[in-house]
């Protein structure tokens, strides 16, 4: 486990990120947040929007030094290729995509050798809800510039991974499903649609980051570990 | 003291895998052709058995059951490696790399399965490899058992995961053990095989059997828990190599 230093987690004020902070503190480090909105536990936060390159530019810069980096933030739409507005399908890539790779490359310089890098994916890069067709292409866009970026970052000793969740009992889930008018039917059936009939807890995705951001995961570089509770296996 | 049970326990990632556990608090069954011994002075029973003898195999997790009663992990790394391209291959070698890579996988886990039902831990990990989605040359039987051990995994997944038990394997790039020792004895220039086994690599080297043991040992905890039917790449950027 890396022992001491600051992890830079984005998207830290979701059900996720604050889970992951949890844990970063717990393992002794020190979390610095970078979300839409400001995080009151971690031990720095800065408030900000990933879609704005200079703001990212400065909160890295103030940050400091990284033993890690953990990007987490996400957003999601609805819409088809046939209706979905091309200013909904800029910003699900502008935060998704771009906000990952900015977030990347302003850590980069600051991140020591042998530091870890976690980018969040989904079960949806594997898979096609109808009716979500940014976020999905969004979410397979991240495994790719984990791998590109593994290659990258594998000559300084910086190891890039990726986890992909099935469904999480977050925020995320409950805007998703408000939006639909079936989706208490929906939240019903979800438990059954991973092999251990639930969905997870923010914890149980927090744990999968932490055991990649650890040395315990010292040879694992440039792959997706899905942490989806036999999702993707289930028929 | 949780129990673990650890297949090809004598060999290079087996040892490993034992000792990463003893770490972890647990107790020891180990599993390999001769009588494996506890690695530091652990605690544990060690079983002679063949993994390709259903006989064998079932008198040894009866005794595991007579001493333990209950069994937190399966762990299955035994593996066997036979180079011979198809046209040359015995039948009789074929059989026996299917019996063992993958057949003593099905019998581990049908013999297994009650005690880990009984157990708390309730985590399987078999041993595959990136030879399962690479066509290794000359190792076309290996190649077929390791694709199989992921097939199976995600059956047992399956099957297993309405008794709460997760099943997941491991899929290592070349590790620093018995496998790449007997490679290196097989080859005529085994520099240039070295060079090649690091070379495969993002990180430019080949695994420790410790890393490869300390990924199987995250799997089958708690930590682990929404984490089934997977492949966990410990293959330092292999499959993203080309
Ligand atoms: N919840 C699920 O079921 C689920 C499943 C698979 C993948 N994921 C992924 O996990 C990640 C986190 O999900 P969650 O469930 O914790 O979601 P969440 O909505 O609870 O948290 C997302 C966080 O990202 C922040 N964020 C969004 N846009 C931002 C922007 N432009 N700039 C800065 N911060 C921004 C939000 O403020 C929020 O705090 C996302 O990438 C999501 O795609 C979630
Ligand atoms: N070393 C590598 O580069 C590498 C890479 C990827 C995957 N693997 C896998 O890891 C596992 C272990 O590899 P290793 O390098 O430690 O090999 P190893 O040869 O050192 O260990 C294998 C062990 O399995 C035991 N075994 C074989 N047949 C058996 C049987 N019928 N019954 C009981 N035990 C039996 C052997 O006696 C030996 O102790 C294998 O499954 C292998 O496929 C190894």
């Amino acid at each position: 486990m890396t022992r001491n230093g600051t992890i830079a987690i984005t998207g830290a004020a979701g059900g996720i990120g604050i889970a992951t902070v949890r844990c970063v503190q717990a393992a002794g480090l020190r979390a610095a947040a970078l979300d839409l909105n400001p995080v009151a536990e971690a031990d720095l936060s800065h408030a900000l929007d990933l879609a704005d390159e200079e703001a990212i530019a400065r909160a890295f810069e103030a940050i400091g030094p990284l033993a890690g980096l953990v990007c987490i933030a996400g957003t999601n739409a609805r819409g088809r290729v046939e209706d979905l507005p091309w200013e909904t399908w800029r910003h699900v890539m502008a935060v998704n995509v771009r906000g990952t790779m900015l977030a990347m490359k302003h850590a980069s310089p600051r991140l020591a050798d042998g530091a870890s890098i976690v980018l969040t994916s989904s079960v949806s890069a594997h898979i096609g809800t109808d009716g979500y067709v940014a976020y999905h292409t969004s979410k397979g866009a991240v495994l790719g510039l984990m791998r590109a970026a593994s290659g990258e970052f594998a000559e300084r000793g910086v190891r890039v991974n990726a986890v992909s969740p099935g469904w999480v009992d977050t925020p995320f889930t409950d805007r998703a499903l408000a939006e639909l008018p079936d989706g208490e039917a929906i939240r019903a059936a979800a438990g059954a649609a991973h092999l251990l009939g639930r969905m997870a807890q923010p914890g149980e995705i927090a744990e999968a980051i932490m055991f990649l951001l650890s040395d315990e995961a010292s040879f694992v570089t440039g792959t997706e570990l899905i942490v989806d509770g036999g999702f993707l296996r289930k028929r | 003291m949780p129990v673990a049970v650890i297949t090809g326990a004598a060999g290079g990632i087996g040892t490993a895998t034992s000792r990463v556990m003893a770490e972890a608090g647990f107790d020891l069954a180990l599993i390999d052709r001769s009588e494996a011994r506890p690695p530091g002075g652990a605690a544990g029973l060690g079983l002679a058995c063949d993994l390709a003898d259903p006989g064998s195999v079932e008198t040894a997790f009866s005794a595991i059951a007579d001493r333990f009663g209950a069994v937190d992990a399966l762990i299955n790394v035994a593996g066997i490696n036979h180079r011979s391209p198809v046209a040359e291959m015995a039948v009789a070698d074929w059989d026996r790399m299917m019996d063992i890579n993958v057949g003593g996988m099905f019998l581990t886990a049908k013999f297994g399965l009650p005690l880990l039902e009984r157990g708390a831990g309730k985590a399987v990990v078999n041993m595959a490899s990136v030879s399962g989605h690479v066509a290794t040359v000359d190792y076309p039987a290996y190649v077929t058992t390791k694709a199989a051990v992921e097939s199976f995994t995600v059956a047992l997944a399956q099957e297993a995961a309405t008794r709460g038990i997760r099943v997941n394997a491991v899929a290592p790039g070349w590790v620093n053990a018995g496998f790449t020792d007997k490679a290196l004895a097989e080859t005529d220039d085994p520099d240039a095989l070295h060079a090649a086994a690091r070379d495969a690599h993002l990180l430019g080297r080949m695994a420790e059997p410790e890393e490869v043991a300390r990924a199987v040992r995250w799997l089958a905890s708690d930590k682990a828990s929404f984490v089934t039917g997977q492949t966990l790449f410990v293959d330092g950027g292999f499959m993203r190599k080309h």
